[in-house]
């Protein structure tokens, strides 16, 4: 076959449009309208209910800009992203280091599963579980402390002092098994002549790992990092039955994220707020706040790629 | 004449087929759409109501088990342009979303309607007290209750006798009875703060008391804040300091983090003294109070000089809903009255061990103290006073936030007037209204 002859070429191009439309219409038709529609709706004031709809131009953004309680999960947000990044980033290429030297291969499959089960649950009962281990009274996690003497440490961790902290403590739980494992399967494709080289240096296990794995991972890193950003602000089932007492309540402002707020405003729950139009003007401006943190991330870590 | 036999025979067929479905075509139907789930005790009684209602009637109900979260589903189906006729929720949560946004159809009517069967009108089979918060300043109802929930202080009669206490009535004889509690141990009152429902009821209830009920619906919708300038509320702030843990620290401890169903579960076994909820708690907890353990209830206290009605109970009702722009409105009425039948509405009792507002019709075993407190009512107001259903955002980002500070102690009576009044102000500015 001729490559590079006309009717192939031409052939070619067919075919790539062919394959290429319907997959370019399935996605504007359920992403791109879907918020060209949000970004239509947040110019009015709509509950939803009714075809009835009001323009009030960029009024639902001046109020967001005024709104205590949208502020306020706006930088919820940005703790679970910060914080979030700090602390799993971290447990995550410990647990990496520590599993990547275990020498038995049942052992390193045995404790990946272990660390990946939280993913495979449902989120209500997770985040219900959690609810009971941090309870003050007959919680496991109290009841630990003071059994080891510690009762001074003991808390009341879903009072509002902590609470942020606890429902931080749960994301952190589920996902640390999540980017567990893919930093596993980044660090398994690092060639061995390079950590053999460096044994023959003379250099320790850590320092392979500080000098190697975590340079040649980078690209990981950065994954998963823009994963968690995304996570933090959209992540929902966790945050919204965490605390939230059964029918009888919404979830506390402290721990909401912009996601969990632009629900009960444009959906209502116990209290009925009902606000479609507003909420849409919040998703217009989580969409914005994601597409800028995610081309940050991916700014500061694009001098750091390294190829072997 | 072999032939004309098979094409009689093919006539035939065409002409039953054809009989069948017209048949079909004219069984008349509406569509139902329900908060309870299938398999829950309430969905059971209805779904053998309906059951009863399509061969008695003749009409085929097409019914959707939502759960609770029903009002929300139904959202996206009416932009849809989904035909759906009836509904049923809490009263708070129909008026919140159906009346509020005009798409909730009158039921007055239903209330001169006859009960299928039974020759009486529904107006009066029903506890006027069950539905008469819900009647509009222009006389519209928008909701025929079929489940009676109302709200009080829970204990177990056989701890207080056995340590003498009486029900207080009173404010001072509350907190004597508080003092007694803990004099025994226990802490007073079951808490916990981070249950928006708990945290709403002792807020809304000493209003109620000292300056009436409506005076918080009013003072929300007060834009210029003035209502909650009236001395009356620092009052209502003076009472609730006194049940944090600043003032006489009435709560039980630890209720600044207590989740649900903790303080609930504390109280039932036995570490607080009483609990402030709805008549659902019985159920909820019965099979964890054990034998001995034997349900009372008495209402919110009195307050000196209070101007509110120290006899009136909240109201919480359940019930339907029809739609205003319902193809099928005159089935779902039909409906609506066949459930009210005494059957069902003792059905509804036994099966579901809750109220019926149906007359005539006693309570469960565990409810019968607060039944008795609504057939002492004089009157009776709205959950929170109506301000979740009808100012849900004032609710959550003025009201709640505020109950929270004061009712942990970190502000003083008169800064909970003082800043109601000027959060008031702030909210509608920034609603621009």
């Amino acid at each position: 076959m001729d490559y590079n002859s006309q009717i192939f070429k031409r052939r070619y191009k067919s075919l790539i449009l062919i394959t290429t439309i319907p997959i370019l219409s399935f996605y504007f038709i359920f992403m791109i309208f879907p918020i060209l529609e949000s970004l239509y709706y947040s110019l009015f004031d709509w509950s939803g209910f009714t075809a009835e709809m009001e323009f009030k131009g960029l009024g639902n953004y001046l109020e967001l800009s005024s709104d205590n309680l949208f502020l306020q999960t706006v930088w919820n947000s940005f703790k679970y992203v910060g914080l979030g990044s700090v602390v799993i980033l971290g447990i995550t290429l410990l647990f990496t280091y520590a599993i990547t030297n275990y020498k038995s291969r049942k052992l390193k499959d045995f404790v990946q599963m272990i660390l990946f089960v939280p993913n495979t649950i449902s989120p209500v009962a997770l985040a219900l579980l959690w609810s009971f281990v941090l309870n003050t009274r007959w919680g496991l996690l109290n009841s630990i402390l003071k059994g080891l003497g510690l009762g001074f440490l003991a808390r009341g961790w879903m009072g509002e002092d902590y609470i942020f902290g606890a429902a931080l403590s749960l994301l952190v739980w589920i996902h640390v098994g999540f980017f567990i494992v893919i930093y596993l399967a980044a660090a398994a494709r690092i060639p061995d002549s390079l950590y053999e080289s460096a044994k023959i240096d003379g250099a320790t296990s850590w320092k392979q790992f500080v000098k190697i794995t975590i340079p040649l991972i980078t690209d990981i890193i950065e994954t998963s990092l823009v994963l968690w950003t995304i996570f933090s602000f959209k992540i929902f089932g966790y945050l919204y039955v965490f605390s939230t007492g059964g029918a009888g309540s919404d979830a506390p402002p402290a721990i909401r994220n912009i996601s969990v707020q632009l629900f009960l405003t444009s959906f209502g729950k116990r209290t009925p707020i009902n606000r479609l139009a507003y909420g849409s003007a919040m998703a217009i401006v989580l969409l914005i706040m994601l597409a800028l943190l995610v081309y940050i991330i991916r700014k500061l870590f694009k001098a750091e790629v390294i190829e072997y | 004449m072999k032939s004309s036999k098979i094409l009689l025979v093919i006539g035939i067929m065409i002409g039953i087929v054809f009989l069948g479905s017209i048949n079909i075509l004219a069984k008349e139907s509406f569509t139902y759409w329900s908060m309870w789930e299938k398999g829950e005790p309430q969905q059971q009684v209805l779904e053998q109501a309906i059951k009863d209602f399509e061969e008695e009637f003749g009409v085929e109900v097409k019914v959707n088990w939502v759960g609770r979260a029903v009002v929300t589903a139904l959202k996206p189906r009416l932009l849809a342009g989904e035909n759906i006729d009836l509904v049923d929720q809490s009263g708070e949560e129909l008026y919140g979303a159906l009346v509020a946004n005009k798409i909730a159809g009158k039921m007055n009517d239903l209330l001169e309607m006859e009960v299928p069967g039974e020759s009486k009108q529904i107006k009066d089979l029903l506890i006027e007290e069950s539905y008469s918060a819900y009647v509009r300043d222009d006389g519209a109802l928008y909701i025929i209750p079929y489940n009676f929930i109302t709200s009080a202080f829970w204990y177990d009669k056989n701890l207080y006798q056995e340590l003498g206490i009486e029900p207080p009535t009173t404010w001072q004889e509350f907190l004597q009875m508080a003092a007694t509690l803990k004099e025994n141990g226990l802490d007073p009152v079951a808490f916990g703060i981070q249950t928006e429902v708990y945290r709403g009821y002792i807020p809304y209830l000493t209003a109620a008391r000292i300056l009436g009920a409506g005076a918080l619906n009013a003072a929300a919708r007060d834009h210029t804040g003035q209502l909650f300038r009236d001395p009356r509320w620092i009052e209502v702030g003076n009472v609730l300091y006194t049940f944090s843990k600043e003032g006489n620290n009435l709560f039980m401890e630890g209720y600044g983090s207590s989740v649900w169903p903790a303080p609930q579960m504390d109280w039932i076994m036995g570490l607080a003294g009483t609990f402030y909820c709805g008549s659902w708690i019985p159920v909820e907890t019965k099979q964890a109070a054990g034998p001995d353990f034997e349900y009372g209830a008495f209402i919110f206290p009195a307050f000196e000089d209070g101007e509110g009605d120290p006899t009136a109970v909240e109201t919480y009702p359940i019930g339907f809903s029809i739609l205003k722009d319902s193809d099928n409105s005159d089935l779902a009425k039909k409906f609506v009255a066949f459930f009210l039948r005494e059957e069902y509405a003792q059905a509804w009792v036994d099966d579901t061990m809750n109220m019926t507002p149906r007359i005539g019709i006693a309570a469960p075993a565990d409810l019968k103290d607060a039944k008795a407190a609504l057939d002492n009512a004089n009157s009776t107001f709205r959950l929170n006073d109506g301000v979740q259903a009808d100012y849900p955002e004032w609710y959550a980002k003025v009201y709640l936030p505020l109950c929270s500070k004061i009712l942990l102690g970190k502000i003083t009576g008169e800064q909970f007037a003082e800043m109601l009044s000027e959060q008031t102000v702030d909210y509608w500015e920034k609603r621009g209204e």
